[in-house]
């Protein structure tokens, strides 16, 4: 007797353990009607996962950009969620110091004022993706090609399986042998 | 938002030279390996690239795509880490079905080391399935110049 | 947390959700520039959060949760804004501005995207939960916050409807 398709769904979605998988499994063998669903449900499954949605890689790297820029992304409030209760004076003291100290740094370091930024080539590493627009930037990656699609044309027959755990190693570390 | 004034157009090449000079390039040498010994298939591509910049590579045959999407981070020291995030799909000629398998691996590396990224996982040396196949991914993050 | 921690951390969440949530924010909404503004909004709130998850399944879980009810909302907006519309110009025989947008918009869906947007929103949801966020009927119940005897139907429902929408072109409930 074939199971309900509500229980056909389910054993498409792997929610049986092994004894209940096995028996549905074997009854599908040998019976074309439940064959045909599970068809059927492969086939929405595989028209679901087809590969033109947009370009996810380049969406991530967007908000990625725009989490950078964005002021609540700065905002990091942990350290200093416990109120401090300090005399006005050294406020004003401390103001003060830290205004002397701008002060001099601005003079020193000299910035440039009008269309340019200045560039901080002490350390070029430093250099903060918001202060270049972004848009530009964007545009020029994304003029690279980032996306490499190869088909592997590999002779004979070959039988991918999943055999593991994926794994990330640095040489030396890789069983495999050479 | 950022405060970023106009930007006058030698300004724009001076900082994309400055960025080039700090890009990483990505070189990714992926290989069909049979049986854990022998590499049955090989293709090599490199592409340049900046901090939090993903470089995808899609593989695919009759009965598996492979997507893997490398990003490297540069961090405030200086150090790099390197995440490798692999999808797996693989259709299941006997049953049906799509076997589906996401994963996604960090490591700190130094510049020009190379590491392996396994999407299907390796195999122990003691199985004795017979032909199996895995990929793996020799990557490497180089400087630009 | 060192803050070094906290940011390779927030990465390492960043890298392994993303491609999760944008799926299922597009595959609800069929709009790429809604679906990265959701994504980055839920982001905010998990940087926001005081409390750190223990470990990036369970931040997957929190994330998932945020965007569908983001998404959600966004759904009711967008319904909401085209009722609005639509009673003000009185539409009859002229086509509102936003009816128009929204031909424009479902015109450059995919065949596939299409169809999941005739899926009702309920049904909709949980089989894009499902297919895209790869998530069991365990932990749909607790992200939608329904019994997963409901999830199952859900899904037979959705998956069935979804299968004869693509056959015939339109929802029969």
């Amino acid at each position: 007797m074939c199971p309900e398709d509500q229980t056909l769904s389910q054993y498409f979605d792997g929610e049986f353990d092994r004894s209940q998988k096995e028996y549905i499994e074997h009854h599908i063998d040998g019976c074309e009607k439940c064959a045909v669903k599970i068809e059927e449900y492969t086939r929405t499954r595989l028209d679901m996962l087809d590969f033109d949605e947009p370009d996810i890689e380049q969406s991530k790297y967007h908000v990625y950009a725009a989490l950078q820029n964005d002021p609540r992304f700065q905002e990091k409030t942990v350290f200093w969620r416990r109120r401090i209760l300090v005399p006005a004076p050294i406020i004003v003291l401390t103001a003060a110091v830290i205004c002397i100290l701008f002060t001099t740094l601005f003079v020193t370091i000299g910035i440039r004022t009008g269309n340019t930024i200045a560039l901080r080539r002490q350390s070029p590493l430093q250099l903060r993706m918001d202060e270049i627009q972004l848009d530009e930037l964007t545009r020029y990656f994304d003029s690279q090609d980032f996306m490499i699609e190869v088909k592997m044309d590999i002779p004979g027959k070959r039988d991918f399986s999943i055999v593991g755990e994926p794994q990330l190693l640095k040489v030396g570390e890789s069983k495999r042998l050479k | 938002m950022s405060v970023v004034p106009l930007i006058a157009q030698e300004d724009i090449d001076e900082i994309l030279q400055l960025v080039q000079e700090n890009a990483f390039r990505i070189v990714i040498t992926a290989r069909v390996i049979a049986n854990n010994k022998v590499s049955v298939w090989n293709m090599k591509v490199s592409r340049l690239t900046i901090s939090g910049k993903t470089v995808n590579v899609k593989l695919t045959d009759e009965n598996i795509i492979v997507i893997a999407y490398i990003t490297p981070y540069l961090e405030e020291d200086h150090s790099i880490t390197l995440m490798a995030q692999g999808q797996v799909y693989l259709s299941n000629s006997k049953k049906g079905g799509v076997q589906y398998v996401s994963s996604v691996k960090s490591l700190p590396i130094e510049l020009g080391e190379t590491v392996l990224f396994y999407p299907l996982g390796v195999a122990d040396d003691k199985d004795k399935e017979t032909d199996h196949f895995i990929i793996e991914l020799e990557i490497q993050v180089l400087p630009y110049s | 947390m060192s803050t070094e921690g906290s940011k390779q951390e927030f990465i390492e969440v960043y890298e392994h959700v993303f491609p999760v949530i944008f799926r299922i924010a597009y595959h609800i909404t069929g709009d790429t520039a809604v679906s990265e503004d959701l994504c980055q909004e839920a982001f905010v709130k998990y940087y926001q959060r005081m409390d750190p998850l223990p470990n990036v399944d369970q931040a997957k879980y929190w994330l998932i949760r945020v965007l569908k009810n983001l998404a959600y909302n966004f759904e009711k907006r967008r319904i909401r804004e085209l009722k609005a519309y639509t009673r003000v110009l009185q539409q009859g025989e002229r086509e509102a501005p936003s009816g128009e947008q929204e031909a424009l918009r479902q015109e450059a869906l995919s065949r596939v995207q299409k169809s999941l947007q005739k899926l009702p929103y309920k049904l909709r949801s949980v089989l894009v939960l499902k297919e895209y966020g790869q998530l069991s009927y365990k932990e749909i119940a607790r992200i939608l916050k329904i019994s997963e005897g409901n999830v199952k139907v859900r899904v037979f429902r959705a998956r069935e409807a979804l299968g004869n929408i693509i056959k015939e072109g339109d929802y029969v409930p």
